[in-house]
């Protein structure tokens, strides 16, 4: 990683519009469910002639002042469980640098196409399964109508809460769990190595803290801030030292995303945990239909496929606006949950009011 | 609406530290560039200060901004 032969893009008026809103609805996203933005945003600045390596370095540099704004807020409304974010965050660490050298590995071996391949394969196959168990979960809880009940504990969360191993159990408050550190190192490390294959951490970190160790679901996306301002900070300051973040592109990003995490923050105190799931679910479905559709792209380029040019720019094109319906779809249900959310709440303030008269 | 307690002196002073920021960033936006991508001596840590100085600045500007249109969580001050 040398800056040396990065030159850096000059800015113009409709990217920077384009970078601001994208960063408004990543915002909102991941003020709701943790996380949320980057799988637009990196490819949205590469399309611009951005390098990609100093796509995912100002990502990052916008990613932990983001992160930071939202888990403080969330922390104000006692969702943030610090002591669990931080044990995640170390083990998040460690599958980082795995994940990264698995990623040299791929490239030094495959080539650059090789490695897009891997990290599509992998985005489509993690999000698909993931967002499918969480996808099952959401619609039994519609179907049960238990959809505006408290959540209760998963069968796999209440086996991992009872296993009581010596010396390794830890209580953590505000998720209101006691668990041994054997089963969260490895969640955390899954969420490092999928951060650093696909950038998105917290589509693994978030369902892991939900279904394996029993967290509540807003305490869940909550903590990922946590995770992912340790994490965003690291790698920041790893780019930073070889010169590749632009500021101007991260800072741009964080005055559109401020806007929004505030917003998807205040939006969880309206919403039952039913509708963190079902943003969740839904975001990552079309991110691996998204991801899916890339495959064949760079199976051309490896010479395993032959289709042609036209076909693959109609691809990529497609690929790149479902990533965009994903964030926008996220955005859509997040906001109708706050409106409908709010209105519920005026309406039972009211009638307690009249009750009181 | 109940238009008592809104902050509109804290908005406008972060609006403008934050807006301030901002013009400073553009201003000298080829000085910036320079020497935030330097790699030698404490230049690398420019840009983590910036974003966590950006971050205090345009973060109090946005809660205070959303807080002002009257969209607060459900147990904040002012909407119980």
């Amino acid at each position: 990683m040398e800056n040396a032969a990065i030159a850096f893009v000059d800015l113009e008026l409709p990217n920077v519009v384009f970078l601001l809103l994208v960063g408004f609805v990543g915002g909102l996203v991941s003020g709701f469910i943790g996380s949320g933005g980057a799988f637009v945003l990196t490819p949205a600045m590469m399309s611009m002639g951005v390098a990609g390596v100093v796509a995912v370095a100002s990502n990052m540099c916008h990613k932990f002042p983001k992160a930071l704004v939202g888990a403080f807020k969330r922390y104000k409304y006692g969702q943030v469980d610090v002591k669990l974010g931080l044990v995640m965050a170390v083990s998040a660490s460690v599958g980082v640098w795995v994940g990264a050298d698995i990623q040299h590995a791929v490239k030094a071996n495959f080539g650059e196409a090789g490695s897009s391949l891997y990290v599509s394969v992998a985005f489509a196959l993690v999000l698909a399964i993931v967002g499918g168990v969480v996808l099952r979960d959401a619609l039994r809880l519609h179907r049960t109508g238990r959809a505006h009940e408290d959540e209760e504990t998963s069968r796999l969360a209440k086996w991992v809460q009872s296993v009581e191993i010596p010396g390794t159990m830890l209580r953590f408050k505000t998720a209101d769990i006691r668990v041994s550190a054997l089963f969260t190192l490895p969640v955390g490390f899954a969420t490092g190595m999928l951060a650093a294959t696909i950038a998105v951490g917290g589509f693994i970190g978030v369902p892991g803290m939900i279904y394996v160790l029993g967290v509540p679901s807003l305490v869940g996306t909550a903590t990922e801030l946590v995770i992912a301002f340790v994490m965003g900070l690291g790698g920041t300051v790893t780019y930073a030292l070889h010169g590749l973040v632009d500021i101007r592109l991260a800072m741009i990003i964080l005055a559109g995303s401020l806007f929004g995490i505030q917003l998807g923050a205040i939006g969880t105190t309206y919403v039952k945990p039913y509708m963190v799931k079902v943003v969740m679910a839904s975001i990552m479905l079309i991110v691996a239909v998204s991801r899916g559709l890339i495959i064949p792209v760079y199976l051309t380029q490896l010479g395993w496929l032959g289709l042609s040019a036209k076909m693959l720019e109609f691809l990529r094109d497609t690929s790149f606006m479902f990533m965009i319906a994903a964030l926008l779809t996220g955005a859509i249900i997040i906001v109708g949950a706050m409106i409908r959310g709010h209105r519920d709440h005026k309406l039972s303030l009211a009638k307690e009011k009249a009750a009181m008269r | 609406m109940d238009m008592q307690g809104r902050p509109y002196g804290k908005l406008a002073i972060s609006g403008v530290i934050s807006l301030s920021l901002y013009l400073l960033l553009f201003f000298y936006e080829d000085q910036v560039m320079a020497n935030y991508t330097r790699t030698d001596g404490f230049y690398p840590a420019l840009p983590v200060v910036t974003a966590l100085a950006f971050s205090f600045a345009h973060g109090s500007f946005t809660a205070y901004f959303w807080e002002m249109l009257g969209v607060r969580g459900r147990h904040e001050k002012g909407t119980n």
